[in-house]
């Protein structure tokens, strides 16, 4: 049976294609048939991201395509293991059809509150269209300090939500290797690739 | 020395309370892909009429335009562009204003 993760926000750059990448890019080591759908066609960040690691030569190879619509890359799903849902900067009518047919909903979100704030208003729309609370989880990203880690996560769980375990700090390291085809768990740094691992590896252990 | 974490009041999340559940976002209706922007509406008025058989001259400066007036533009020799001004400068008239009576006249005596 397929698993469906979904990378879903209103808000562009909190780390949907990130989280994607890294997540595709460990089930693919992990020998699991695994499909990034990346529907911001507008931009295709996660297409232009996958010709580069192509072009470099990257193993493991990581399977991404660009789809118009959820529901297109909804029907592709049964051929894979793990279908990863990277969608566009914007919530529609698509994010709640993407919702009732993810195993889990995550919302990357950065820790100011102009990206928790919205990003809670989000999941609350979900909740309130009968999506079950306990497929939604926020994942954190950018995180500055120890400090703000802790009260962005403590925000979210006062909301109702679950925060997944660890957390992206804000390093160019993570961008470097982005640039160059890689995922966050592939830079050039152990402690990076290791906080990366851990946070796609709470992600694994929620499904 | 004695912990009195305890005894410490329940300190606030500096970040404040969250959005209650009534204060969801309303963009769950919105249409899967952002609606296209609409065309101006003189625009639009101007190809209606081209539909109904009226002359429309479009270029692809067509959205920025009112169509109000064209441009028009051609060459002439220097004896007829000094006849021309002349005649317009002695009797108060824009070029245009000349060209259009002399169109009228040709037509009136064809």
């Amino acid at each position: 049976m397929t698993t469906v993760v979904a990378f879903v926000s209103q808000k562009g750059g909190v780390g949907k294609s990130t989280l994607s990448r890294a997540l595709a890019r460990e089930a693919a080591a992990g020998g699991l048939s695994v499909k990034v759908a990346d529907l911001d066609t507008q931009q295709g960040t996660s297409v232009d991201w996958h010709r580069t690691r192509l072009q470099a030569g990257i193993e493991p190879v990581v399977s991404v395509e660009a789809f118009r619509t959820a529901a297109q890359a909804l029907a592709v799903a049964s051929s894979f293991d793990l279908l990863i849902i990277d969608g566009p900067a914007r919530t529609s009518q698509a994010t709640l059809e993407i919702a009732k047919a993810a195993n889990l909903v995550v919302q990357p979100t950065g820790p100011s509150l102009d990206d928790l704030r919205p990003a809670v208003r989000e999941f609350h729309a979900l909740v309130k269209e009968g999506v079950p609370i306990d497929r939604l989880l926020f994942a954190l990203n950018r995180i500055g300090t120890d400090a703000e880690e802790a009260a962005a996560r403590r925000y979210l769980e006062e909301a109702g939500y679950s925060v997944l375990a660890g957390c992206l700090v804000e390093r160019p390291a993570y961008r470097t290797a982005q640039n160059s085809g890689r995922a966050v768990t592939e830079t050039r740094y152990a402690a990076l690739n290791g906080r990366a691992d851990a946070l796609i590896q709470s992600l694994i252990d929620k499904v | 020395m004695a912990d009195l974490s305890k005894l410490k009041k329940d300190r606030r999340n500096p970040l404040g309370e969250p959005p209650a559940l009534n204060e969801a976002s309303n963009n769950l209706a919105a249409p899967e892909h952002a609606p296209v922007p609409a065309v101006p509406s003189r625009v639009a008025s101007n190809e209606s009429s081209g539909e109904s058989g009226g002359y429309q001259r479009r270029d692809g400066r067509s959205a920025r335009k009112t169509n109000r007036t064209l441009a028009f533009a051609t060459r002439v020799s220097e004896d007829f562009d000094r006849r021309f001004r002349d005649v317009a400068e002695r009797d108060g008239l824009l070029i245009v204003e000349l060209l259009e009576k002399s169109l009228d006249a040709y037509e009136s005596k064809r």
